[in-house]
């Protein structure tokens, strides 16, 4: 008898430490799930901006030169581009304007491009908006995203922060990520 | 009793055994994501580079990007060697558990 109730009292003592041990398991899983979508993210952003800014300028799918003399890449501010433009971008940020050739509704067209960050649903996210279309989601959870121009080290100069969507446990903390890109446009024939 | 004992022991060392793999599992992902943010700055470096080719300009720039990268990464240390022949080396090199380093090189 004496044996079945130690039996039983040593075996609840490992059940409740096991079951600590699994919870910390699954919250180190969460925590390396979030430092694989900041990766991706990383990745994506980077990748994409920096061809963008590559390209930005391309008026190949214009017959002649644009006939305003625009600037291929712009930085406002948040309230410059709502004064503007009508975007509404998270205060204190900036919003990146592009010029190019895009495809739009299977027509090419020289149209700006905008980046900028605006809250849906609670937190900040990229959006990308060509002209006046509708915006769209282009990464999730970005809390700051200023731009620069220079004539100097490179034409653009992005300095953006990702914040992780759901604070991560057990310290209940955000996790943040910060970025720079430093890309220069490679396009001549629109200036 | 022995048996529940014998039992527990199992358990109890492959839960904690899942452990140590998923904390080895998450300080490779971190190794990951610093990685690609060397790749990213090594990028920068490069489109930097080829937009300004005067020495001056590229110590400022080097400058630039070590903040940056310091800002970004562990203790790192980036530095560009160019031999004679417009080949340049970039190094850059942090601190993450072991000294850790992204190469590249390209015309400059």
């Amino acid at each position: 008898m004496l044996e079945i109730i130690l039996a039983v009292v040593l075996a609840s003592m490992v059940v409740v430490n096991l079951f600590d041990v699994f919870n910390i398991v699954s919250r180190v899983a969460v925590h390396e799930h979030v430092l694989l979508d900041m990766q991706n993210k990383t990745q994506l952003i980077n990748r994409f901006l920096r061809k963008k800014i590559h390209t930005a300028g391309d008026s190949a799918c214009l017959n002649q030169l644009p006939e305003k003399k625009e600037n291929k890449i712009q930085a406002f501010s948040a309230h410059d581009a709502f004064q503007e433009f009508g975007i509404n971008a998270k205060a204190g940020s900036d919003v990146l304007l592009l010029r190019e050739c895009v495809k739009v509704q299977k027509k090419t067209q020289y149209l700006p491009l905008f980046f900028y960050i605006a809250k849906k649903s609670g937190a900040f996210d990229l959006f990308y908006q060509m002209s006046n279309h509708p915006r769209l989601l282009f990464i999730q959870g970005m809390s700051r995203f200023k731009v620069s121009l220079h004539s100097g080290l490179s034409d653009v100069v992005i300095r953006y922060q990702l914040q992780s969507i759901q604070p991560v446990l057990p310290i209940k903390k955000y996790i943040v990520q910060q970025g720079v890109i430093y890309a220069s446009s490679k396009i001549t024939i629109a200036d | 009793m022995i048996d529940v004992l014998a039992a527990m022991a199992i358990v109890s060392s492959v839960i904690f055994s899942l452990l140590f793999y998923q904390m080895e599992q998450l300080q490779v992902v971190h190794s990951a994501l610093y990685r690609t943010i060397a790749i990213n700055q090594i990028d920068n470096l490069t489109d930097m580079i080829q937009r300004n080719n005067q020495s001056k300009k590229q110590r400022d720039i080097l400058s630039v990007w070590n903040n940056d990268n310091s800002s970004m990464l562990p203790q790192a240390v980036g530095e560009i060697l160019d031999d004679s022949s417009h080949k340049c080396l970039i190094t850059l090199q942090w601190f993450y558990l072991k000294i850790q380093a992204e190469q590249i090189y390209f015309r400059c």
